[in-house]
């Protein structure tokens, strides 16, 4: 009996030791609060990360702002052709990639075998879910307005264990924020502009706004000027609206966003039309292309710090030379992804000069 | 006592016209004082607004000339373009097309209306295949190519791009005018007066089939070819305007049955009447839609929520379509 009790408690001993063992190898190394406030721990830095869903472009976009990123991420989901022109100047060995197909969920991820899936957080019903219950850890992101791409980037930083730079990130945005807002508050005028999405459907243009809690709108309003369809559009997504009430609204500015980078071939044909023309001539209108290089600027990708200098320079151009945004293209390019002299004077400047001058 | 129907709802229908061309989101409610000193109104009007007007006319004339001539030969109320499966036939068409060809409106529309076009074929012939009378079978045959059209759009709204083809496909189910101008009525106005003027022409002749099949063969009446025919005119008035308009529901099957409440059974009477009132009635849904709020509502939304509401006011008071 006393030989059982001593073999007994020995086990017992036993047990519990190598169970404190374990969790002392279960120690997390990152631990963060996601976009939905979900608590995720990783017991080792994960080296094989995948981002699928919805808007993958702009979270690339964002991922690829950590130098570790571009080896770490093994597969993105087919959104755009333009994105994937963009990553592959920045990362060579980009092609090298698996491309999920478009709408990609638990299935076509979990063979892949990656440690986190970087995932929208409106993308947690049709994809997250289904990927937990198969043991594979989605980490939501929103982005979608400055303070949510401030903090999307500080949950970014830890997953790729690479929290300086989003700190630098962000404090580049700021800076370079609080720099353009400064020169805004001296100027008293307010301006009445209208940004638009330009559709092409043939020969016909299908027009659309977006909604007040976008970062289009949120940009327009920090930058004090006068959104003039907020009083008449309240929510949802992009909004269409018909010529007349584009004409009712009477903006003096009108920036055109085409996601195809078409606007200033839409500005030339918007220009030569006889109702349009009457429009400008009788409001003395302007009507101006949302820059497009590689993805349209309006957008909450990281270029936002440029759309918000592009719109900043349009409604203030006494203040804000064409060359502020010129800096701030060389600066963002080549501090953050790394992008040659060379390549934003030869491929990028061209692009964005043709479209600001 | 119908002539005089006819004349007040003339009367009406010029009004409704008129009072359209003075409404709208530029300078709402607008005066004819206003419209002479703004030239930008005036623009307005001659380049949006009266093209928009007319082929609002001409799509709800054709919707519910087709719901009606349907009607009748199915000896059926509740029957409409969508029984043949021609309507989820067309969406199908259009959303293929926008899934091959986004940023292209005429394949879309050539899509649309070929889908269309094979629909009836498929019902046509299918419905040669089943031991039933011939338009019951016609509509068995319907409901089987409607839920397989269905089935395909559902795939197609799988497969799209949910940031730019997924809301261009969900838009053009639910119908809109937006896109109106002048050359759109060029391509829509030809077939569909030739189609509404040939079945004005037939009124009398469609009405022989709301008899039987019994009496119709007592008749020596080759009503097989004769229907056929009727009913290919009338999916090619539908399939012309949807292929362009998007799906608008609920015109081909309510405006019939107001219209046959008011003017009789008799297509003499109750054919030009739905032209005139599913007209009107589309008029009136798509001034509400481009006008009503700062946004554009798809047309389709108006018409069955107007519809349906009509339809339950209808079954309620009339039991005419019961």
């Amino acid at each position: 009996m006393r030989k059982k009790m001593v073999f007994l408690i020995l086990t017992c001993l036993i047990l519990v030791n190598g169970c404190s063992k374990q969790e002392e190898t279960l120690k997390p190394v990152i631990s963060l609060i996601d976009a939905t406030e979900r608590k995720i721990a990783f017991t080792s830095y994960p080296d094989d990360i995948v981002i699928a869903g919805k808007q993958t472009p702009m979270l690339a976009n964002f991922a690829y702002l950590f130098e570790g990123s571009a080896k770490i991420i093994s597969a993105i989901e087919n959104r755009s052709q333009s994105a994937s022109e963009f990553l592959s100047i920045v990362d060579k060995d980009y092609d090298k990639k698996a491309i999920l197909e478009l709408g990609a969920g638990a299935e076509q991820i979990s063979p892949l075998e990656p440690e986190a899936v970087i995932l929208k957080s409106t993308m947690k019903e049709q994809i997250g879910d289904q990927l937990e219950t198969v043991g594979i850890e989605p980490v939501y992101v929103s982005f979608e307005t400055i303070d949510e791409i401030y903090r999307d980037l500080e949950i970014l930083g830890r997953l790729f264990n690479d929290h300086k730079k989003s700190e630098e990130v962000i404090s580049f945005y700021q800076d370079k924020k609080l720099s353009i807002d400064q020169l805004v508050a001296e100027s008293e005028t307010e301006t009445d502009i209208l940004v638009i999405q330009v559709k092409e459907i043939g020969e016909k243009f299908i027009y659309s706004v977006p909604p007040i809690i976008w970062l289009q709108t949120a940009m327009i309003q920090e930058l004090k000027a006068n959104a003039v369809w907020t009083d008449d559009i309240a929510s949802g997504g992009w909004m269409e609206v018909n010529l007349e009430q584009i004409f009712q609204w009477q903006p003096e500015m009108i920036v055109i966003i085409n996601y195809k980078g078409k606007a200033p071939e839409i500005i030339n044909a918007i220009k030569t039309d006889e109702l349009w023309g009457s429009f400008l001539s009788e409001n003395k209108a302007e009507i101006l292309p949302f820059v497009y290089d590689f993805q349209s600027w309006d957008q909450p990708d990281p270029r936002w710090i440029l759309g918000y200098a592009n719109l900043a320079h349009y409604l203030y151009r006494d203040t804000i030379g064409s060359d502020i945004i010129y800096e701030i293209v060389e600066e963002f390019y080549s501090q953050f992804y790394g992008i040659t002299q060379n390549i934003i004077e030869d491929q990028i400047l061209p692009t964005i000069k043709s479209q600001v001058e | 006592m119908n002539t005089y129907k006819y004349f007040s709802l003339t009367i009406f229908f010029l009004f409704c016209i008129i009072a359209a061309i003075f409404i709208g989101r530029y300078q709402g409610n607008s005066n004819v004082w206003d419209l002479l000193d703004n030239e930008l109104l005036q623009a307005l009007i001659l380049r949006i607004r009266l093209p928009r007007i007319i082929i609002s006319l001409l799509v709800g004339s054709a919707l519910a000339v087709s719901g009606l001539v349907m009607q009748t030969i199915f000896q059926n109320s509740l029957a409409d373009p969508g029984v043949l499966g021609i309507s989820q036939a067309a969406g199908f068409g259009a959303s293929l097309g926008i899934l091959i060809f986004p940023s292209v409106a005429i394949p879309v529309q050539i899509f649309a209306f070929f889908s269309g076009i094979v629909s009836m074929i498929i019902v046509l012939n299918l419905a040669q295949l089943f031991r039933t009378s011939s338009r019951l079978s016609l509509i068995f045959a319907g409901i089987a190519v409607s839920a397989f059209f269905s089935a395909g759009l559902g795939i197609i709204k799988y497969l799209a791009d949910p940031l730019d083809q997924l809301p261009s496909i969900v838009f053009w189910l639910l119908g809109s005018l937006s896109t109106s101008e002048w050359s759109t009525l060029l391509q829509i106005a030809p077939i569909t007066i030739m189609c509404l003027i040939i079945l004005y022409l037939l009124r009398w002749r469609i009405n022989v089939y709301a008899l039987n099949d019994v009496v119709l063969f007592s008749l020596g009446i080759k009503k097989k070819l004769e229907i056929y025919l009727i009913l290919s005119i009338s999916v090619l008035l539908t399939t012309t305007i949807i292929s362009f308009s998007g799906l608008i529901g609920w015109v081909g099957l309510i405006i019939p049955n107001i219209a046959r409440l008011a003017f009789g059974h008799d297509l003499r009477n109750s054919l030009p009447a739905s032209m005139y009132v599913g007209g009107l009635f589309v008029l009136f849904c798509d001034t509400v839609a481009r006008a009503s709020i700062a946004g554009e509502i798809p047309l389709g939304i108006i018409t069955a929520f107007l519809g349906a509401t009509m339809f339950i006011f209808l079954m309620f008071n009339q039991g005419s379509i019961a």
